[in-house]
């Protein structure tokens, strides 16, 4: 009998989802990281997050973050909470779109809506990506397009194309700075957008700013068209870090 | 080649910018130069007068023509940004070798810089000094995406230029790494 409750004890232990198992640690960090008064309004949160199978090491992370800026109790419990609804927002539109994320999906998704993507977007990308195919990154990109201020509807055809066109995560991770660059060139946001829409899948953008095919120009012709030299930074965009309001 | 200075000197921030480019071949076709200036005058904490002005160069790959600008406005921001040290970062941040992955930065004036991020838990982790100006965190980091700012000469948390950036819920940014 005994050897039959060992049996059943492993079987359900076996079946608790690894994310259960991986999120009880934020709370035990939480609880030895935080101010006492913090923890005290931070945990509850988090606990309703794994209920709902939300990321939890988000929600702590951004509480972590509000203690070490020297937020307090009050402050740190609104930005958690703000997380949270953020997440579920995210976790609600990529499971309209017919998947079910993962934590890291969700947090990505939440982070995009932060830079301004809206659902139907995230809901779009996740109706027509690859089965399979992780959407973090490609959510993590079309946040970063967003926020330079690229219209969503054309950054999700761009990155809607590459999926299907079989780009990796690194060669989409690029398109951010490579975004960047032509805006840095004096480039308007819906232009770079339209540029970005209109390559192939599987083009990238060089440092001159103009599209390369993958495995470079033709023989003979430089990466940069032949043009000697770069625009320089377009007026009012210096090229200095931006302050983080710690 | 184009280069750029900005200066901030009692309630005036001046920033200069000036470039020059050769065609390919020696001819005029691409030849151009440009330049240009931004003063924004300070009145109060928050709010500046800004005139600018200049020529920007034609862009030949794209069509676009070149042409030249005036504008003055007003700018209103939380608070005076700082001339910061930081400058534009021209790699990609977290680059991924045989040894396992480094994060770099471009900081060539800075005097110590520390990152703090989701994966430190928010605690500055020092980078370390390396050759021509930048500094190194070697540190491994699995798919995904993760917030962080950096901390240079023991200033306020910063976005380095070029990062995307989000919203950090206490009223600032930080900046985001997408780890492919």
């Amino acid at each position: 009998m005994k050897l039959l409750e060992r049996l059943i004890l492993l079987g359900a232990v076996t079946l608790i989802p690894t994310s259960l198992l991986a999120q009880r640690d934020p709370i035990e960090h939480l609880r030895s990281a935080l101010p006492a008064d913090v923890a005290a309004q931070v945990i509850p949160i988090l606990q309703d997050a794994m209920a709902h199978d939300l990321p939890a090491s988000a929600v702590a992370n951004v509480a972590l973050q509000g203690v070490a800026m020297g937020r307090g109790a009050a402050e740190v419990h609104a930005a958690a909470q703000s997380m949270v609804t953020d997440l579920r927002a995210a976790h609600d539109a990529i499971s309209e779109g017919g998947r079910s994320p993962t934590q890291e999906e969700t947090q990505a998704g939440a982070i995009a809506m932060r830079q301004g993507v809206d659902r139907s977007t995230l809901s779009a990308l996740a109706s027509s990506a690859p089965s399979g195919r992780s959407l973090t990154v490609p959510l993590a990109v079309i946040g970063a397009l967003v926020s330079r201020g690229l219209p969503a509807g054309e950054v999700l055809h761009a990155v809607e194309q590459r999926l299907q066109g079989h780009s990796s995560d690194q060669q989409l991770a690029e398109l951010p700075e490579g975004a960047g660059r032509m805006l840095s060139q004096g480039m308007k946001p819906a232009e770079v957008g339209t540029a970005l829409a209109g390559m192939r899948a599987g083009f990238t953008v060089p440092a001159s700013g103009g599209a390369v095919p993958p495995g470079g120009p033709p023989s003979g012709v430089p990466a940069n068209g032949g043009v000697a030299g770069k625009r320089p930074a377009h007026p009012g965009q210096g090229s200095h870090g931006r302050p983080g309001g710690g | 080649m184009d280069a750029q200075v900005s200066v901030s000197e009692g309630p005036l921030d001046v920033t200069g910018y000036a470039g020059w480019r050769r065609g390919a071949t020696g001819s005029d076709i691409g030849s151009e130069r440009w330049a240009g200036a931004s003063v924004s005058w300070w009145l109060t904490k928050q709010v500046a007068l800004t005139f600018s002005g200049g020529r920007y160069p034609s862009e030949i790959l794209q069509g676009l023509p070149s042409g030249g600008y005036l504008t003055l406005g007003i700018r209103i921001a939380a608070h005076r940004p700082v001339v910061p040290r930081v400058r534009s970062i021209g790699r990609p941040l977290y680059q991924i070798d045989d040894g396992g992955g480094t994060l770099r930065f471009h900081l060539p004036d800075a005097e110590t810089v520390a990152i703090v991020g989701d994966w430190t838990g928010w605690q500055p982790t020092p980078l370390q000094r390396a050759p021509g100006g930048s500094w190194t965190l070697d540190v491994d980091l699995g798919s995904g995406v993760y917030r962080f700012n950096l901390v240079v000469d023991g200033e306020r948390w910063i976005v380095p230029d070029g990062v995307p950036a989000v919203d950090n819920g206490y009223g600032g940014q930080s900046g985001l790494l997408i780890v492919p």
